[in-house]
């Protein structure tokens, strides 16, 4: 078939490569795929918005819901409810649900980033240290009380922790002025057991009683979501996102190597010196609102190239939408599971994350170089 | 489509950012004290941790009585019961292990929250114009949220005063507490009486025990096999202790709780050991760790098997303490009590 080469020139360690191949029936295919894939992921946001604000612990009816948003948004009256559904709905679960659907766009596209950025499938925001110095910074604040920034100190010194600790791996991985994927990936290994050691510490010092707000900030939450907190990650996002869209054919070619990428003409390593800085960036601003949920930024690029293959002008658009479908109903599983309490999303990412990947492993032979492995 | 939607994303960003816009606007705060009304001095945590630090004060004008109070942990829960106004609460959290059976009635008849802290949604479905809280833990934003977002919600909060100060924790901080909150639900009779009968309870102790000659040394033992977990210089327990004419050998240490260590306590060698009783570990586990540990088998308490049991909940400020005190002396000085 036109268009097809050897299994084993076609995938880098585990992500297959888009194909440069001029139009043929097999790409118009791909198109239309993604052309649904991307409508029926629009639809889904929009239903998953308007279904996920009428789910929570306290039952209040889906009518009275809408009602109560249509009565704030256009200041209507609509009809008789309590002041605390009024406020339960528009002040905890519009803008909790709007910031998980934020915050899992944002970790998708960051994501999907750092794939291409070292190449490497297992890469997700995290890679760089990222949540580890984000992690210090939590327990700066929960077990030594430093409050720099009151009342936001804690969003703040985890962003401060976030791009502190990408800033060291950044000077860490240089070697004569180049970066190199695989001494990027060790000096964020190497250093985020450095940045856990000293977590464990600080909390080992403190309190006994701080280890469940720290475990449970470690594990991600959106509890503390307000309409206050959604205008800088949505602004972080419009960026991050418009920007790496603008860059999706440069991301194409980063992903093919370091020489065929200059052939093409893009410089990978200034192009991967933007792509880290990016990444950086808007994966803190995520981590300051919402602590470290895992498992997002690594599963959903795979799942939207096992559908519209590797082309980031595609892979880019469907994972920041399925991103946020995804977030937006983890979080209504966070707090419903185990109701009337709180459950940190991560937990739940995960127990739904892991045995996909599993899945993913066991019966698609041809992702993550198949016969090879 | 596909070259449509960097611009589709961006409008849906638009809408979000209009939306934040829009909303951040419409917060109801609580009303200015201008009316008459009970003001009374409080403190507020912002972080919703518990610290050795003052938390700053704060204070609160309430123009009528609380009909729908939530109380957060099980002291605070007694406290109000106590004083009989389980009519006017609409919910409790958090209890650590059994309401005193005295109370278990009107208990019932109010609807349980949750068995640890209960979601900000959940506290606001249960339509409640008052938070007492007994520890900063209950304002996190995974419980009740910070009392300043409260506030700004129309629902005062009030933090055990225990917790605000810097000083130790002492018995007049439960007298201030029964007097705050029997002036905000205007039965300051009650209160008084209350507190009077808390004090009386405590003299008839008190008055049984010699405190001429050295303080008997004691040890509090909460959990924790390789490293105990105990009270220290600032708790309620080191008050409630030296009422009972005994002394913790850990109050020279900052704080209210501790990690210590084995060889801290065999040197300090304390003369009774106070155990307690709690879901987490019981006192049986810990008197059996003592007892076949032959490091710590020269300690005076474990030669002499000289053991209190004490629940947790009484330990913690509240109205159980002169009840913990009679125990406590009861179990040091059991001559003086025959």
């Amino acid at each position: 078939m036109l268009g097809q080469r050897s299994r084993s020139a076609n995938v880098v360690e585990g992500i297959p490569l888009p194909s440069t191949g001029a139009t043929s029936a097999s790409a118009r295919r791909q198109a239309d795929k993604t052309r649904f894939l991307l409508i029926g992921l629009a639809i889904a946001l929009v239903v998953s918005v308007t279904m996920a604000v009428t789910i929570g612990p306290v039952y209040i009816s889906p009518v009275t819901v809408w009602n109560i948003v249509l009565s704030r948004l256009f200041s209507v009256d609509a009809g008789q409810w309590s002041q605390g559904q009024d406020n339960i709905v528009w002040l905890i679960r519009l803008p909790r649900v709007l910031l998980a659907g934020l915050v899992g766009s944002g970790l998708a596209a960051v994501g999907v980033a750092m794939q291409a950025t070292v190449r490497n499938p297992l890469a997700d925001p995290y890679i760089l240290g990222t949540s580890s110095g984000a992690s210090v910074g939590a327990v700066l604040v929960i077990v030594l009380g430093l409050n720099f920034f009151d009342p936001y100190s804690l969003s703040a010194m985890a962003f401060v922790g976030a791009v502190g600790s990408f800033i060291l791996v950044f000077l860490l991985a240089q070697s004569s002025g180049r970066i190199s994927p695989t001494r990027l990936i060790l000096a964020g290994v190497a250093l985020a057991y450095i940045l856990s050691a000293i977590t464990s510490f600080i909390l080992f010092m403190g309190d006994d009683r701080d280890f469940r707000e720290v475990l449970f900030w470690m594990l991600g939450t959106l509890a503390g979501a307000k309409w206050e907190f959604l205008t800088l990650p949505a602004i972080a996002l419009a960026l991050g996102v418009g920007i790496l869209l603008l860059q999706a054919r440069s991301m194409n070619a980063l992903l093919m190597g370091d020489e065929t990428a200059t052939a093409l003409g893009v410089d990978p390593q200034k192009f991967r010196r933007q792509l880290l800085v990016l990444a950086a960036l808007l994966t803190g601003v995520m981590v300051a609102v919402s602590g470290a949920i895992g498992f997002v930024g690594l599963m959903m690029p795979h799942i939207v190239r096992l559908v519209v293959g590797s082309d980031h002008r595609r892979v880019l658009p469907a994972s920041v939408l399925l991103g946020a479908v995804f977030l937006i109903w983890v979080d209504v599983g966070a707090r419903t599971v185990v109701q009337p309490e709180e459950l940190p999303v991560s937990v739940i990412t995960a127990l739904v994350g892991a045995p996909f990947f599993l899945w993913l492993l066991r019966w698609r032979k041809s992702a993550f170089g198949g016969d090879r492995i | 489509m596909l070259r449509e939607t960097p611009f589709v994303i961006l409008a849906i960003l638009a809408v979000v950012l209009l939306l934040a816009a829009c909303g951040g606007d419409d917060a109801d705060s609580v009303q200015g004290g201008e009316a008459a009304g009970i003001s009374v001095e409080n403190c507020s945590t912002t972080t919703g941790e518990d610290s050795q630090e003052a938390f700053p004060v704060s204070s609160h004008t309430y123009t009528e009585a609380p009909s729908r109070a939530v109380t957060m942990n099980q002291h605070t829960t007694e406290l109000m019961l106590t004083l009989g106004l389980q009519d006017r609460m609409a919910g409790t959290a958090y209890i650590d292990d059994f309401i005193l059976p005295e109370l278990k009635e009107a208990y019932d008849s109010v609807p349980v929250l949750a068995d640890e802290y209960p979601s900000k949604e959940v506290i606001l479905g249960s339509e409640t114009d008052f938070i007492y809280a007994g520890f900063a833990s209950a304002f996190r934003e995974t419980a009740a949220g910070p009392q300043a977002d409260l506030a700004d919600l129309g629902i005062p909060s009030y933090l055990t005063l225990a917790i605000c100060k810097e000083e130790a924790d002492s018995i007049q901080d439960i007298y201030d507490d029964i007097a705050n909150i029997s002036r905000i639900f205007e039965v300051t009779e009650r209160g008084e009486a209350l507190i009077a009968s808390m004090k009386k309870d405590i003299e008839s102790v008190t008055s049984k025990v010699d405190p001429s000659g050295t303080p008997i040394r004691a040890f509090l033992y909460d959990s924790g096999d390789d490293a105990p977990y105990t009270s220290v210089c600032c708790s309620m327990f080191t008050n409630l202790i030296e009422l009972a004419s005994a002394k913790n050998i850990f109050d020279d240490v900052d704080g209210r709780w501790a990690t210590v260590n084995w060889e801290e306590v065999i040197e300090r060698d304390p003369e009774v050991i106070v155990l307690i009783e709690a879901v987490w570990s019981t006192a049986q586990e810990k008197m059996d760790f003592l007892t076949t540990n032959e490091a710590l088998a020269d300690i005076t308490a474990v030669k002499e098997q000289r053991f209190v049991t004490i629940n947790f909940s009484s330990i913690v400020p509240g109205i159980r303490n002169p009840e913990a005190i009679r125990t406590l002396a009861e179990g040091i000085y059991p001559e003086s009590f025959r």
